[in-house]
């Protein structure tokens, strides 16, 4: 049994190489594309690796209900629903507890970029639907909500990065995947506005040292970065034409 | 001796018609920067909010217009909207923007107006356009229109297209260039408004009117080109030809 433990342990990390041929800082293939539903004012389809979110933005707009408006800002709302089919198992499409505590989370996250003040009275709704999950879902989602705000011409102070760090066999590993956030020591997922270098959103699930953290922390805000030149670059290349 | 040290802090780090995004830096220092909510200032660093344009106005003033996005009320603007609900002292017009129009009776009556012996629906229905200008707008209340002035009051007769509203200062051009091209190789009447509505009516031919039509969808598809007035007038010019409303020379 505790042989087992060694072995599947021992997959996870090898000659400095992660189960999917990465090195402990090295990023899933990223692809980012912006404007893929008509309906919607700013969408976003966000792929990190194997995971794929897609996003969509509506507003602002009349929140449909007086009470929830707020007289000096909009109403920022988010929804954070897996696709039955974006796991292994089928999953109930009802929102779970998980779900409706990332939905907040999520829109935490975003709040600190969104001008919401020039809008009062008003509600801006952002929709994230993760396709395909294979770890990172939460970062990945904020990522697809910032592209899609910023589609939408919702006005904000930056756009929002979302990078997962992780502890993997003692070692410090970025843009962690779901198997390594299953059998690993620590997940941090972070959500940065780079430009204005701030963290809107830090988690941590799991075990670190006071060295590592900031470690951690220094990995997540490169990685985020990296996250963010891509999100510009998928939303300049809408524009490559413009002369 | 601090406001020579302010100007040489003075600076600009995009060029005229560079597109920006939000995060992007801007401007530091002593520089104006126009267009609240585009632009976000902190410590004297100024970052672009929405995916823009940069245009300078000036030295050491920049502004940022957006290319995506929404109507924003301003009062002045002139504004197509569409009654929704007719109430007991004012309609309520759908304007294209997070905000409902409010309509008072007294504008659509145009008399001294008593509710309780002729009710407005009389006047009003829903679906009804009308051609308004904002006079009054702040954050707490929603924009009051008016009917006052040239031209405003309801739509009876030709068509609207809706486009983006971002694209309509395009549509009218640097001095009226492109809205007055656009009239005089149509023959139609244009009348754009700030939330993206235009209204189109009065041309010779449906030929005509399509044209039009097609000449608009292309700004809006096609915004920020050097020289767009000109491509437009020239796709006209062949347009008309081959619709066979003017004879081609050679």
């Amino acid at each position: 049994m505790s042989e087992e433990k060694v072995e599947t342990k021992r997959r996870l990390i090898e000659n400095g190489r992660r189960i999917d041929g990465r090195g402990p800082q090295d990023i899933r293939p990223l692809r980012f594309e912006v404007r893929v539903l008509k309906n919607a004012n700013g969408s976003a389809l966000v792929e990190y690796g194997g995971t794929k979110v897609l996003a969509a933005v509506y507003g602002p707009r009349d929140p449909g209900t007086r009470s929830i408006a707020l007289p000096n800002r909009a109403v920022l709302r988010c929804r954070y629903h897996m696709a039955p089919f974006s796991t292994h198992e089928r999953k109930n499409p009802a929102p779970s507890r998980r779900e409706i505590e990332l939905s907040k989370v999520i829109r935490e996250a975003l709040e600190p970029a969104v001008i919401t003040e020039a809008f009062p009275r008003t509600a801006i709704d952002v929709f994230i639907e993760v396709l395909n999950a294979d770890g990172g879902t939460r970062t990945a989602g904020i990522t697809a909500a910032s592209l899609a705000l910023a589609d939408a011409g919702i006005p904000m102070r930056d756009l929002v990065a979302g990078i997962a760090v992780g502890k993997v066999e003692g070692t410090l590993v970025l843009d962690i995947n779901e198997e390594e956030d299953m059998h690993g020591e620590a997940d941090m997922p972070m959500a940065v506005m780079p430009s204005l270098g701030l963290i809107t959103l830090i988690q941590l699930n799991g075990v670190l040292s006071d060295s590592e953290f900031w470690e951690a922390i220094d990995l997540g805000l490169k990685g985020a970065r990296i996250v963010y030149e891509a999100q510009k670059e998928a939303l300049r290349k809408r524009y490559s034409s413009v002369e | 001796m601090s406001s020579e040290a302010g100007q040489r802090s003075a600076n600009i780090y995009v060029k005229h018609r560079d597109i920006v995004l939000p995060g992007d830096l801007v401007a530091s220092g002593e520089v104006s920067v126009e267009r609240y909510p585009y632009v976000y200032c902190v410590d004297r660093r100024c970052y672009s909010t929405v995916i823009g344009v940069a245009e300078e106005k000036g030295e050491g003033s920049i502004r940022i217009v957006p290319l995506e996005g929404f109507y924003r009320p301003q009062e002045e603007d002139i504004v197509v909207g569409i009654v929704e609900e007719v109430g007991i002292t004012s309609a309520i017009l759908d304007i294209r923007a997070p905000y409902k129009g409010i309509l008072p009776a007294s504008e659509i009556v145009g008399k001294q107006y008593n509710p309780a012996q002729d009710p407005l629906i009389n006047y009003v229905s829903p679906g009804d356009i009308y051609l308004a200008k904002i006079e009054r707008f702040d954050l707490v209340r929603d924009p009051l229109l008016t009917l006052k002035g040239k031209d405003l009051g309801r739509v009876v007769d030709g068509i609207i297209i809706e486009i983006v509203p971002t694209r309509i200062p395009r549509v009218i051009g640097k001095r009226r260039s492109m809205i007055d091209m656009l009239v005089k190789e149509t023959q139609c009447h244009i009348v754009p408004a700030a939330n993206g509505r235009i209204i189109i009516r009065g041309c010779p031919s449906s030929d005509h009117e399509a044209m039009a039509i097609s000449a608009i969808k292309i700004i809006e598809t096609s915004p920020y080109i050097q020289g767009l007035t000109e491509k437009i007038r020239e796709y006209l010019v062949v347009e008309k030809v081959r619709r066979g409303l003017v004879r081609g020379e050679g």
